[in-house]
C-alpha cells in the first residue's frame, strides 16, 4: 500500500476520492449497459452474414478456378477488361456512446443481368457468366454486412475498454482507497487514545504533587 | 455516392473484375499497406474490401485510424489460399463477443 500521512485533512481527501470513484463507477456501469443494449441484438445477424460471405467467397473462388482452367486465363482477362461501371454506396455516420459508427444509407444492386455486364454474351460461355454472378453476390453480401459488422466490432471493442475500467475501479482503486481511509482512521484513533492516556497520567501526577504539598 | 473498392491478389482480382467493381491489384504485403493507406485517404472510397491476409498485417496506428472513421468502411474479404476453409471468421467474431460480454476475470487483492 502507498504511504499515507495520518492526518485529518488526508482522511477527508481520501473520502472525497472514494465518493468520486464511486460516481465514476456508476457512470461507467450505465455506459456498459447502454453499449450492451446496442451490441446484443446485432450479434446474430452479423454472424449469419459473415458466414454467408465466407461461403459465397469460397464458392466464387472455386468457380473462378474452374472457369480459368476450362476457358483459359486469356479469355477471362479480356472479358474482365470489357466489364465497366462501378458500384456506388451512400454512407453516413452516427454515434453510439461516443463510438463513431458508419451507416450505409443506400447502395446500388451489384447483381446485374447478363446484358448489363458490358461484355458480349455471345462471345463467352455460360461458365463465365456464372462466375461473374458469384462475384457479384460476394459484393452484394459484403455491402449488406459492411456496416453491421463494423458496428459490432467497434461496440465490442468499446465494451471491452469499459469493462476493464469498471473492473479496475471496482477491484483495485476503490478497495485501496478504503484501505487507506481505514488506516488513517485507526492511526488517528490510536493517537487520540495516547493523548487521553497521557493527560490522565499528568493529572494524576499533579494531584499527587498537590497532596504532598 | 462513394465507390466500392476491392483490393486483392492478382488471381482473385480477375473474378472481381468480372463483377464490375473497382479492383486494385497488389502482389505483396508492403504494396498492400501502401495501397490501403492511399485508398483510405481517397475521398471517393466508400467501402474498401481487402483480403483478410493483407488486413491482418497492418500496424496498430493504421488500425486505430480505420476504426475511428465513418468512411471508408474497411472490411475484410475471406479470400483463402486454400479453397474450402470456412468458419474462421465466425470464430473470430465469437471470440470478440465472448471478450466483450463474457466475464472478465480479475484477481482480487487481499
Amino acid at each position: 500500500m502507498e504511504k499515507v500521512k495520518a492526518t485529518r485533512s488526508e482522511l477527508l481527501f481520501r473520502k472525497q476520492q472514494i465518493r468520486l470513484a464511486n460516481q465514476g463507477l456508476e457512470l461507467l456501469k450505465k455506459k456498459r449497459d447502454a453499449l450492451l443494449r446496442e451490441f446484443l441484438p446485432i450479434i446474430d445477424e452479423t454472424m449469419r452474414l459473415s458466414l454467408r460471405l465466407e461461403r459465397a467467397t469460397a464458392d466464387a473462388q472455386a468457380a473462378l478456378a474452374y472457369t480459368e482452367a476450362v476457358e483459359g486465363r486469356m479469355v477471362l482477362q479480356s472479358v474482365s477488361l470489357a466489364t465497366k461501371g462501378e458500384i456506388l454506396v451512400d454512407i453516413t455516420g452516427t454515434h453510439v456512446m461516443g463510438v463513431p459508427i458508419p451507416v450505409i444509407r443506400k447502395a446500388e444492386a451489384p447483381v446485374k443481368t447478363e446484358l448489363e455486364r458490358g461484355y458480349s454474351i455471345t462471345g463467352v460461355s455460360a461458365r463465365v457468366d456464372q462466375t461473374a454472378r458469384k462475384f457479384e453476390e460476394i459484393i452484394d453480401i459484403m455491402i449488406q454486412s459492411a456496416d453491421i459488422e463494423t458496428r459490432l466490432r467497434r461496440l465490442g471493442e468499446e465494451l471491452q475498454k469499459t469493462n476493464r475500467r469498471v473492473n479496475a475501479l471496482e477491484n483495485i482503486v476503490i478497495p485501496e482507497l478504503q484501505e487507506q481511509v481505514k488506516f488513517i482512521f485507526n492511526a488517528l484513533d490510536e493517537r487520540a487514545r495516547e493523548d487521553h492516556f497521557r493527560l490522565k497520567k499528568v493529572k494524576k501526577k499533579i494531584l499527587e504533587k498537590s497532596h504532598r504539598g | 455516392m462513394y465507390k466500392v473498392v476491392v483490393l486483392t491478389d492478382p488471381d482473385t482480382a480477375l473474378g472481381f473484375r468480372l463483377a464490375g467493381v473497382d479492383v486494385y491489384v497488389v502482389e505483396d504485403n508492403e504494396e498492400a499497406k501502401r495501397e490501403i493507406s492511399r485508398l483510405i485517404e481517397d475521398d471517393r472510397t466508400g467501402i474498401l474490401a481487402v483480403n483478410e491476409s493483407f488486413l491482418s498485417l497492418i500496424d496498430d496506428r493504421m488500425r486505430n485510424k480505420i476504426e475511428s472513421i465513418y468512411k471508408p468502411i474497411v472490411v475484410s474479404l475471406p479470400v483463402r489460399e486454400k479453397i474450402g476453409a470456412v468458419g474462421e471468421r465466425k470464430a473470430f467474431l465469437a471470440r470478440l463477443v465472448h471478450r466483450a460480454v463474457g466475464f472478465d476475470v480479475t484477481l482480487r487483492r487481499e
